[in-house]
């Protein structure tokens, strides 16, 4: 077919060339960059007096910041060994956090006051990264250089990233009584119209009971807990019906939006690709019961991982 | 050799997350230009990461942004053909058209040689100055929309307009001047 010849001659050009045009861009003019400089850095610290006067970095709940930026040139490596060496010896991955859902807000709410600056809190030794103010746990951080100025960071994982180590030092979780609730929502995956229909089917379902958060954050945390070899990539309604979306809400009022659970495989799983599958079979079919997830053999990916033997 | 290609061939999963971070965001541009559609674009991005997974081992590129832009527009295109079957538009159609006029078809050169005809393209932009190899291949290897070139070389929309007429013109008589016929 001519289409596929042409878009195939064009798709096997010389790599070099196509890497080149990849990451070409003109740079602007030598003014004008110093415009969009300005106008970046005041964004910056715009958003970051709206991010904390809309209560961002406050002991309440909040509207989890899901606005994040990917940024291939910025090297977001870092080895913190800060804060009373708890994190000596281990790599920890942030991300650069947009900051266009908080400005929205605050074209909402028409609050503009403070700057990121003032939401500073504690250091050690680093002159250069600090703790939120008022905040126990590392989720975000702040950055602060010559050059760029105030930078919101939040976490994403580190070099051996298990729940049993994060959720202590990163969220500041320590137990299961730290956890208020566990909300379960539809996987967002599918956004047709079935898939509508069945995250409407599925529903919010909120967990409060003390037992029940006990087991979640017990499986969550078991040292156990196996990485699993695949991941999935399919997508549908059935995947509305077999996936939750999880937010943990803390005892001190943070919603913790990143654990996600998929019925299929029976494992735990986050968009970065970190995926985790429970120790014990009995712990799958009590989430599967939980979360009303009825399981279907015809749905297993031959990719699964099967359930992992005690 | 390129972390990501060492985690890839130990099987570590830690590719994943850095073929995310690092790609992540360049991969949906490319399938979100020819899908035209965010959810289709998100799930081309887990295609390809997967597809990149799966290659590496046993492929070893050398350029991995170039391999990773390929397999997305790949994938892309792949999703797009089924798409275009079923009578849903996008992005890429114009561009595909436009090339019509200057590449091999059955009818006229049934037995141009693919392969070679890419390396005569390959030639013929390696010529050229920087901005307009560039500004080709936004076009006609990432469909970027005239409007979005313009905007990332800081050109105005009829500049970008007239670099691609002349580049495409320029392009096919260097491929029949080369025993391509077109």
């Amino acid at each position: 077919m001519k289409t596929n010849r042409m878009t195939e001659i064009i798709g096997a050009i010389d790599e070099n060339l196509i890497a080149e045009a990849a990451q070409s861009t003109r740079k602007p003019r030598r003014r004008l960059r110093y415009v969009v400089g300005a106008a970046a850095a005041c964004l910056c610290l715009i958003a970051g007096g709206v991010a904390w006067k809309t209560g961002l970095f406050r002991a309440k709940p909040q509207k989890p910041v899901t606005d994040t930026e990917f940024s291939v040139d910025e090297d977001m490596d870092m080895v913190l060994e800060l804060f009373e060496g708890e994190f000596a010896g281990r790599t920890m991955r942030y991300q650069k956090v947009s900051v266009r859902a908080a400005v929205r807000e605050k074209i909402i709410e028409g609050e503009l006051s403070d700057n990121l600056g003032e939401s500073v809190g504690r250091t050690s030794d680093s002159d250069e990264w600090f703790r939120v103010k008022e905040r126990e746990d590392l989720q975000y951080l702040i950055r602060s250089t010559e050059n760029e100025g105030y930078s919101l960071w939040k976490f994403r994982y580190t070099d051996d990233y298990t729940y049993a180590l994060v959720f202590p030092l990163v969220y500041n979780i320590h137990s299961a009584e730290d956890i208020r609730e566990i909300v379960a929502r539809p996987s967002l995956r599918d956004n047709t119209t079935a898939g509508k229909k069945m995250q409407e089917e599925v529903g919010v379902h909120s967990f409060t009971d003390r037992a029940v958060i006990a087991r979640f954050y017990e499986i969550l945390t078991d040292e156990a807990l196996q990485t699993t070899g695949s991941l999935r990539f399919d997508a549908g309604p059935e995947s509305v019906r077999a996936e939750r979306y999880f937010d943990i809400v803390t005892a001190d009022g943070r919603v913790l939006d990143f654990v996600k659970y998929d019925g299929v495989t029976g494992g735990f799983f986050e968009f970065s690709g970190i995926t985790f599958v429970p120790s014990a079979a009995e712990d799958q079919a009590w989430l599967a019961q939980l979360l009303s997830i009825a399981y279907n053999p015809d749905l297993l990916l031959p990719t699964a991982t099967p359930t992992p033997q005690p | 050799m390129d972390r990501i290609i060492e985690l890839c061939n130990a099987r570590n999963e830690q590719a994943i997350r850095e073929l995310e971070e690092r790609f992540g965001r360049l991969c949906y541009g490319i399938a979100y230009r020819i899908l035209g559609n965010r959810e289709d674009a998100e799930e081309c991005v887990n295609d390809t990461l997967h597809g990149v997974w799966n290659a590496i081992p046993p492929a070893t590129p050398e350029n991995l942004t170039a391999f990773v832009c390929k397999i997305a527009r790949n994938q892309s295109l792949r999703r797009l053909e089924y798409q275009t079957s079923a009578k849903r538009s996008a992005e890429a159609t114009v561009p595909i058209e436009e090339l019509a006029e200057i590449l091999p078809d059955e009818r006229f050169a049934p037995d141009a040689e693919d392969g070679e005809v890419s390396r005569l393209i390959g030639v013929f932009l390696r010529k050229q100055k920087a901005d307009i190899r560039n500004v080709f291949l936004r076009r006609y290897w990432f469909f970027d929309s005239v409007a979005d070139i313009a905007k990332r070389y800081s050109f105005t929309e009829s500049k970008v307009k007239n670099m691609l007429l002349r580049t495409r013109r320029k392009l096919k008589e260097y491929l029949v001047k080369e025993g391509v016929e077109v």
